[in-house]
């Protein structure tokens, strides 16, 4: 489903963000990513859904190549993914229907279907009756649902999430991260960046870590470990 | 594309508009002007073309033949006239058609002409009356007649119709040149209202792509804009002018009454059927190019 060989993606001078990245998630998988801040998660994410054109290596998504996709090509592309945002990235100004409607707009869904479908998911996530707010009138958890929703509103074939939980308590994490279980247990691949360890230690999936822009361990049940990854630098540029 | 998706991309037509109203406004009183402007030169240039021609129509080139050319040669002269591409059409009037017309002009008195009567004053009158397409061509005609055997004469048509001519492309030339500026100055104008209203929407639009907007879906409210803009300020100032012209013929026949008769003005609904459509098409045509033309350069993601 994904597949990086030798993924490296530099900013400018000094580290690259991504650094020399292999990683092959199957169809289905459930996969945390995690690492310290700045360790290049967000940047994995942009290369995966095309904000961002790799420097060097070769990207394959569901059969694509990302680096030789026509322009024209993107937006289809796109759509297979959902793709929370850490930062959100809500419409300012429609409020919280017209969010997620708008992701089933942008695709050419008819109305009727979004009538159905939009309360559907925004029940599921749990904002039943906060239809008519406006991002600025929610909490970051609740802005983070809206995202969430967003993402999923069009039954994607993958799941790109980060920091998907970032604002919430522990039990509302918890019932999101259920929900992601859930959507991948109906086939969607599903990639989470989270900085939740008890999350990631409880759920026992696969965890690949990120250390300055480096895969330095990718683990079937795994943990997560924190930065002790210090010394660790493979062949890298560096 | 599904209706619903039509409507939605409508709805942020008009949104982008109302958000945006100062700029909105400023394009479509532009474009006004330009299309006033357009309007008024279209009308001029009509009805002084309208009035060239209706002279043209009235005002033949007479041909006059050298004494004793036979009927023939006449006839040859005639076809070989006829054949020239000025022409529109041509009457021939023998000499004694020629008596007859001028003793109903100067001879009240049928008996006073008696005395000619046998003896025709006007023997070498017969004439062709050449009809000329366009005034234009006049003296190219002229100069070729002047070159044939036996012609003696050319009469040439009044000055005036000439003159009319050569106003009638003054104005166009000017017209044209002025509303170029003003097309170019409404394309700047609505290209600019466009694309403050992208910059506002940066980032929007940056999440509707990365949320797979096709480029198509993402341009078309702004360019549907630009085409609103556009009608509606083709449509303001064609509606004035609509009112003013009408206001002004009446005003012109009533004050100078003696022009009646002799200057016809176009009717109002005669000029708008062609004025109407090139107005809302020229409207359209602008909002489109500026707002095509911005989008493709800014909406690059
Ligand atoms: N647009 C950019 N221009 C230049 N450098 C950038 C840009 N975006 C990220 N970086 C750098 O790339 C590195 C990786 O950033 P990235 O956002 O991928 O980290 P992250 O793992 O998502 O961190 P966090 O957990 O804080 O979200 C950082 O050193 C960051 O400063
Ligand atoms: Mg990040």
């Amino acid at each position: 489903m994904i597949d990086l060989v030798n993924v490296t993606k530099s900013y400018g001078k000094g580290l690259p963000a991504v650094n020399h990245a292999n990683l092959h998630v199957d169809r289905g998988e459930f996969v945390f990513v995690v690492g310290e801040s700045g360790s290049g998660k967000t940047t994995l994410i942009k290369l995966l859904m095309k904000e961002l054109d790799a420097t060097s290596g070769m990207i394959t998504v569901s059969g694509e190549r990302l680096e030789r996709m026509k322009h024209r090509r993107v937006a289809k592309y796109r759509r297979k993914l959902g793709v929370v945002f850490q930062d959100f990235r809500l419409l300012k100004d429609r409020n919280v229907y017209e969010n997620v409607a708008f992701a089933q707009r942008v695709i050419g869904r008819p109305t009727r279907v979004i009538r159905k479908r939009v309360p559907e998911i925004l029940q599921e996530v749990g904002l039943a009756g906060k239809y008519r707010s406006f991002p600025r009138e929610l909490s970051g958890g609740e802005q983070q649902r809206v995202a969430l929703a967003r993402a999923l509103v069009n039954r994607p074939d993958i799941l790109l999430a980060d920091e998907p939980t970032g604002n919430l308590d522990p039990r509302t994490s918890e019932e999101i991260m259920e929900l992601l279980e859930q959507i991948n247990q109906r086939g969607t691949t599903v990639l989470v960046v989270t900085h939740n360890r008890d999350i990631v230690n409880a759920m026992k999936k696969r965890v690949v870590t990120m250390h300055e822009g480096v895969i330095v361990s990718d683990e079937k049940e795994g943990e997560y470990h924190e930065a002790q990854y210090d010394l660790v630098h493979p062949e890298a540029g560096i | 594309m599904r209706p619903s998706t039509i409507w939605f991309i409508l709805k942020q037509g008009f949104k982008n508009i109302k958000r945006n109203w100062m700029f909105s406004l400023a394009s479509i009183i532009t474009m006004s002007a330009c299309i006033f402007l357009f309007g008024i030169f279209y009308s001029i240039v009509n009805n002084v073309n309208n009035l060239a021609h209706k002279l043209e129509a009235e005002v033949p080139i007479t041909v006059f033949f050298d004494e004793g050319t036979p009927e023939e040669e006449i006839q040859k002269i005639g076809e070989l006239i006829g054949q020239r591409p000025e022409v529109d059409r041509m009457e021939f009037e023998s000499a004694d058609e020629a008596w007859e017309s001028f003793k109903k002009i100067y001879f009240e008195d049928e008996d006073a002409a008696e005395g000619f009567k046998d003896d025709n004053p006007l023997v070498n009158s017969a004439n062709y009356r050449v009809y000329m397409k366009n005034i234009e061509s006049q003296g190219q005609l002229v100069a070729y007649i002047q070159g044939l055997d036996y012609v003696r004469e050319v009469r040439q048509s009044q000055e005036a119709a000439r003159t009319l001519g050569s106003i009638n492309r003054l104005v166009s030339y000017v017209s044209v040149a002025v509303i170029v500026i003003l097309l170019l100055i409404s394309v700047f104008l609505i290209s600019n209202t466009v694309s403050v209203g992208i910059s506002v929407r940066r980032e929007e639009i940056g999440i509707m792509k990365l949320i797979g907007a096709t480029d198509g879906f993402v341009r078309s409210p702004f360019v549907l804009e630009g085409i609103l803009l556009g009608i509606v300020g083709a449509a303001v100032p064609l509606a004035i002018l609509y009112f003013v012209y009408s206001e002004t013929v009446s005003y012109v026949l009533s004050r100078f009454n003696m022009l009646t008769g002799i200057v016809e003005f176009i009717p109002v609904q005669t000029i708008y059927q062609t004025l109407l459509p090139i107005g809302i098409a020229l409207g359209m045509g602008i909002g489109l190019a500026g707002s095509f033309l911005t989008t493709r350069k800014h909406l690059k993601v």
